[in-house]
């Protein structure tokens, strides 16, 4: 479980890829990260192209990411995510908060 | 790591010789070195001079009077217990067996003799400082013990107030079977059963993010809401936007609670279901074997402050079950780490036993030699309503018998405040305060809800239902209603009330007026025999619970009757 962080200077967007389990042992990376999106990042980009899991621990950390970039739909994209991963992202209607592509 | 000085010179040392120029000789290497220096003549002076001064290490000669060294160690051992006491034994014979002696009896470091004073030394430092890292890590260890055990206090504490507030309310009946598994308030799930005033059965299954404490501390909230505003009468999508706000007010950003209300209605063998991100429910057929999946249509509660809830509304036959689960049954593992997924609560579902058992039967079987996994909440809901123990028995009057009475009354909402608020919760409090037909509270309230959706949506908003259709459409629709309702400058809806005594109770007529442009009304009956889809289900419902209703003007004028009796 890691997760990989890359700031695009260019748009000020963060692109974060988040490999294996996506479950609370990344709460101390996550924690750090939405630090980060406090001080000015316009908009985040989600990875989960290669993700395995997402619990709801990690749907709670999307919602902090969230609260802190602003509640605008587009503010976050999540991306690449499987059919698996994308059903638990629906069952939770979190196609409403964010951009799930 | 270094011997920390102040314990070096605190530390005390036990000697036992028979041979007085020995002790002479010990006395004067550990006194010099700095060490608390106790000494004894034989095997059980030595053991009563352990028990009084409780030396932090022993040196023992093997051959003594009285109690030989080994007996003495064997008896210090038992005494330390868990508390490691280094003992060293002193001997003049280095055959094999010997040594095994002192291995047997647990000793942990021999010296020959004669001793050397610097080998001496340099062991008793070593077993010293390895003495120090055990008593180290057994402190820490009892101070763990100690957390666990308040922590399993705070546990049974936080297990009793759970159980009388999620209890406090809770309506037993044989129609709704479930398994709570005990711990399963640690991970955040709760199950709430009550029947309102108008004899419909209310029932609640959530799921908070996250475990221990932290994720239940939403929940005796989120019970009170539910069994209150269920004896009040409430609809459950009210009960649901309180929740939801309430959730919104008291949990951190990251936690949310998954939650399902479902509302059995016996008079229309029908059922109301608000998913807000649960797992698939599944409807089941046992004659036709008909299985229909029930998804979750709004966000979970507590991420957002308001909204306005999708609620599904079907017909329920009395051959079918409802199931409702938190994912903490799908993704029970076994032995292999494979989860018990929803394929697999459908087969059970879908097999020749009843589902309830063949679930729980099939999900044991899968986890079992997984040891506790207590993070189970499955639940059946029997949709035979009109046969059910339930409805049997009435809900207690708490009120007085109604008396219908005559009275009329009418208002008109403009655009400026239809953009500001909703006023429907306010107007059905006001028909419960002069009717009190708090049984008829929840159909009364989803007949004024819809034709005012009805009115703002497709009269003034001019939104098309058609829109609904699709997932997106769906969400297009809503933020559509947003934005429009946002710069809505003109227009109002008119509401009117005449309610009237009749033989057996009461008949309340509702009439709401709008104006926009209206519909073609004349397709509304032969399209809803039709196909429902088209209308959506708003309209279906209202025909179900009305005696009529009726459409006129160009669409936007409409009559709904709803008659009671006492």
């Amino acid at each position: 479980m890691t997760v990989e962080v890359l700031l695009n200077k260019s748009n000020n967007e963060l692109q974060v890829k988040v490999i294996g389990r996506f479950d609370f042992s990344l709460h101390q990376d996550f924690r750090k990260l939405s630090e980060q999106a406090a001080k000015g990042i316009s908009s985040i980009s989600i990875d989960l192209g290669r993700t395995e899991y997402v619990d709801s621990s990690a749907l709670g950390m999307l919602l902090v990411l969230r609260d802190k970039v602003g509640s605008q739909q587009s503010a976050i994209k999540i991306i690449n995510a499987s059919p698996e991963v994308k059903k638990i992202l629906t069952i939770a209607n979190f196609d409403k908060l964010f951009t799930v592509m | 790591m270094i011997l920390d000085k102040k314990i070096q010179y605190k530390s005390k040392i036990l000697v036992a010789d028979d041979s007085k120029l020995q002790r002479i000789l010990l006395e004067k290497i550990f006194s010099q070195a700095g060490y608390k220096i106790f000494v004894a003549e034989d095997g059980d002076e030595a053991l009563q001079l352990f028990k009084k001064e409780r030396p932090d290490l022993v040196v023992l000669d093997i051959l003594m009077p009285k109690m030989n060294g080994i007996e003495a160690a064997t008896k210090i051992k038992k005494i330390s217990g868990a508390e490691y006491v280094p003992i060293i034994f002193i001997t003049g014979d280095s055959r094999e067996e010997y040594l095994q002696y002192c291995i047997d009896a647990e000793g942990d470091d021999f010296i020959y003799k004669p001793i050397n004073e610097l080998v001496l030394k340099a062991k008793v430092n070593s077993l010293l400082r390895f003495r120090q890292l055990c008593q180290k890590q057994y402190s820490q260890k009892q101070q763990l013990l100690e957390y666990q055990h308040k922590m399993d206090q705070e546990h049974e504490i936080a297990a009793t107030l759970y159980k009388n507030i999620v209890h406090a309310g809770f309506y037993d009946t044989p129609e709704v079977k479930y398994r709570l598994s005990p711990m399963a308030l640690f991970n955040g799930d709760i199950f709430l059963v009550a029947k309102s005033p108008g004899n419909q059965l209310y029932v609640l299954l959530g799921d908070f993010t996250g475990h221990g404490l932290a994720a239940s501390v939403g929940a005796g909230p989120a019970a009170e809401i539910f069994y209150g505003m269920t004896e009040k009468g409430f609809g459950c999508s009210e009960i649901i936007v309180e929740i939801n706000r309430k959730m919104h007010k008291l949990l951190p950003v990251n936690m949310f609670l998954a939650a399902t209300v479902v509302v059995f209605f016996p008079d229309t063998n029908s059922m109301s279901l608000i998913t807000c991100g649960l797992p698939d429910h599944y409807l089941f057929n046992h004659k036709t074997k008909q299985l229909q999946t029930i998804i979750s249509k709004n966000l979970p509660l507590g991420i957002i402050d308001s909204f306005v809830p999708d609620m599904q509304h079907m017909p329920i036959s009395k051959d079918s079950f409802l199931y409702l689960f938190t994912d903490g049954v799908i993704e029970a593992e076994n032995t292999q780490g494979e989860q018990f997924d929803a394929p697999s609560v459908i087969n059970s579902i879908d097999g020749d036993i009843d589902g309830y058992t063949a679930v729980l039967s099939a999900l044991d079987k899968h986890t079992k030699g997984m040891g506790q996994q207590d993070d189970i909440t499955f639940v059946e809901l029997n949709c035979n309503v009109s046969d059910a123990q339930w409805m049997q028995v009435a809900t207690k009057a708490t009120h007085k018998k109604l008396q219908a009475l005559s009275w009329k009354g009418s208002m008109e909402f403009q655009s400026s405040s239809l953009r500001h608020a909703n006023p429907v919760p306010v107007v059905i409090n006001l028909i419960m305060e002069i009717q009190g037909l708090i049984e008829h509270r929840e159909s009364i309230f989803l007949i004024v809800t819809e034709l005012f959706a009805n009115a703002l949506e497709h009269g003034l908003l001019e939104l098309d239902s058609k829109m609904k259709q699709s997932a997106d459409g769906f969400m297009q629709y809503y933020s559509t209603r947003e934005e429009r309702l946002a710069q809505l400058s003109d227009g109002y809806i008119k509401m009117s009330f005449n309610h009237q005594p009749t033989k057996t109770g009461g008949k309340l007529v509702i009439r709401m007026q709008d104006s926009g442009p209206g519909f073609d009304f004349s397709k509304v009956s032969s399209d809803l025999k039709q196909n429902e889809q088209n209308f959506g289900r708003g309209i279906s419902l209202l025909f179900n619970l009305c005696k009529t209703v009726e459409y006129s003007g160009n669409g936007n004028r409409v009559k709904a009757v709803y008659e009671w009796t006492a």
